[in-house]
């Protein structure tokens, strides 16, 4: 589904202002990624899309429309969130894990079992399904916690930083998995990263955030050829031109760091 | 490998037979004069003797039965009482913010101190020791509880939400688990002090159970009896604490396993 988001103004308490005027649109099907220094309101965006931002932490003013789906701050229906912790279930099975979504919405049996397995075929993850979340690695786990949202078949979803925590072989393993599931599947996907080179390797566009208060500074077409491989991508000349071309515009948004920064990155992370 | 995973048992026979020994000779035993009274420390072949008595006459079904039933019905209503009163101040942080000094207070009060006031409100029975127990029992779990509700991981939360959870299936599916996992934890704790609240009860007055004999014996100065009831009590207490440490194995396999055992 598309999303729009119009004039979106976040606010933390009376004076931190996380998000000035956000305007964007991703269409049905894009893979959109957003990058930006860290408190530049990356992850504030997708906890407004996602409703998981409350009036009760922060003032939020504009307008997110989902599809036909119109309105801020409200739970919605057909849309999964991937966070940078795996957020399992401990003690739940990876198989369990998987199913949760489809529980909550009251699949059948039999369609939480074959949905489970193919999906748990595809990244790699049968054989664990009766593995609690503590047995596994932190890549399985995020795995799970991807399929675990996709069991439940929501058209668009929010990503945020997820590979984060993972090291970069198994990371860039999981990029690739993701471009499969979506190059299959069309969904509509928002995926934040801080790591400019995954923005590239995944998305076909990349929106550059600034930050103090957050806004999107910048938007590239990324017209590198679709299915893509992030194991070749991975010092490709084409992507690092890319790479330093959109580096050389938003480079003044990370030079200085100061205190004063990273003083509302924490703050910002600890309400939202 | 195997031989020295052997060593530890076969050294901790070996000093059990010799502390029974060093035992039987100062407290004047089968072939020795006693060293200390014997009013005062039975020998264990007078103890095991004493002990096959007991356990053989219809005493022993009496007391064992009070004290049992006494802490089965304190450790059910305890934890139940517990459980509900826990998850719902868990649910409810103005009611809990309200009772909070009451409570803090109640948990500072050594419990068996209440043992006399049951005792003249109640009575003799059962009842005094069933209400020991619950109270007793109560305040282990009803902690537990409330914060197995309130230490839920906010990030799970909010994960399940999106997933489109309501607030029933929430507490179902996240809540519940987390309550359950601090109460497990606290299980063997609370079954050993289910039984002591209702030993304590009987030793302050009683007219059967396992603690009042046991009270009553000492009184007599029939040492090899004391000796004989300790040893019953040990052996339900151990019992009582293993089925609940498997309870607990089993109840919370999903935790990484701690490498200290206790």
């Amino acid at each position: 589904m598309s999303v729009r988001i119009s004039n979106l103004n976040v606010t933390f308490g009376k004076d931190l202002h996380v998000l000035d005027d956000v305007n964007l649109q991703v269409e049905d099907g894009e893979f959109i990624t957003l990058v930006g220094p860290s408190g530049c309101g990356k992850s504030t965006i997708l906890n407004a899309v996602s409703g998981i931002l409350s009036r009760e932490q922060a003032t939020i003013t504009g307008e997110i429309e989902i599809g036909s789906d119109k309105g801020t701050g409200k739970k919605r229906t057909s849309l999964g969130y991937v966070f940078q912790k795996d957020n399992l279930l401990p003690w739940r099975t990876v198989e369990q894990n998987v199913k949760t979504g489809m529980e909550i919405r009251n699949y059948s049996k039999e369609q939480q079992n074959q949905r489970c397995a193919e999906l748990m075929q595809l990244v790699g993850l049968d054989g664990f399904e009766d593995y609690y979340p503590y047995q596994v690695s932190g890549g399985m786990r995020q795995r799970a916690s991807l399929i675990r949202t996709l069991a439940y078949d929501p058209q668009t979803i929010l990503m945020d930083e997820p590979f984060g925590a993972l090291d970069a072989q198994t990371r860039m393993t999981l990029q690739a998995e993701l471009i499969s599931i979506w190059s299959g599947s069309k969904k509509t996907i928002i995926f934040v990263t801080h790591d400019l080179s995954e923005a590239i390797t995944l998305g076909e566009r990349v929106l550059v955030m600034s930050k103090n208060p957050g806004r999107v500074k910048g938007e590239y077409r990324i017209d590198l050829p679709h299915p893509r491989d992030p194991f070749q991508l991975f010092g490709d000349p084409d992507c690092a031109a890319l790479q330093t071309e959109i580096w050389q515009s938003i480079r003044d948004e990370y030079k200085y760091d100061t205190d004063a920064d990273e003083e509302a990155a924490e703050r910002e992370e600890r309400t939202s | 490998m195997s031989a020295s995973r052997l060593m530890i048992p076969v050294l901790r026979i070996l000093f059990l037979i010799l502390f029974l020994l060093a035992w039987e000779y100062v407290a004047g035993g089968l072939w020795a004069d006693a060293i200390f009274s014997r009013a005062l420390v039975a020998p264990p072949s007078a103890v095991l003797v004493d002990l096959y008595e007991y356990v053989t006459s219809g005493l022993f079904r009496i007391d064992a039965w009070a004290t049992l039933s006494a802490a089965a019905l304190g450790l059910f209503f305890g934890v139940t009482l517990g459980i509900v009163v826990g998850i719902s101040f868990g649910y409810m942080p103005r009611v809990a913010a309200f009772f909070e000094p009451l409570m803090v207070a109640m948990n500072s009060l050594p419990r068996i101190t209440l043992a006399p006031l049951l005792l003249m409100w109640f009575g003799l029975g059962l009842t005094s020791k069933v209400l020991l127990s619950i109270i007793t029992v109560f305040f282990i779990v009803f902690f537990n509880a409330f914060l197995g509700v309130r230490s839920v991981d906010d990030d799970l939360i909010k994960a399940t939400r999106v997933m489109g959870a309501d607030r029933w299936q929430l507490a179902r599916i996240v809540v519940a688990p987390s309550v359950a996992s601090w109460i497990f934890a606290a299980l063997r704790t609370t079954v050993s002090f289910g039984v002591t609240a209702v030993v304590v009860g009987e030793f302050v007055g009683a007219s059967r159970g396992l603690g009042f004999r046991l009270n009553l014996s000492a009184g007599v100065l029939n040492t090899p009896r004391v000796f004989a009831i300790m040893i019953v009590l040990m052996i339900v207490g151990i019992s009582l604490v293993e089925i609940a440490r498997r309870a607990e194995k089993r109840v919370l396999r999903w935790r990484p396993p701690v490498t200290t055992e206790t």
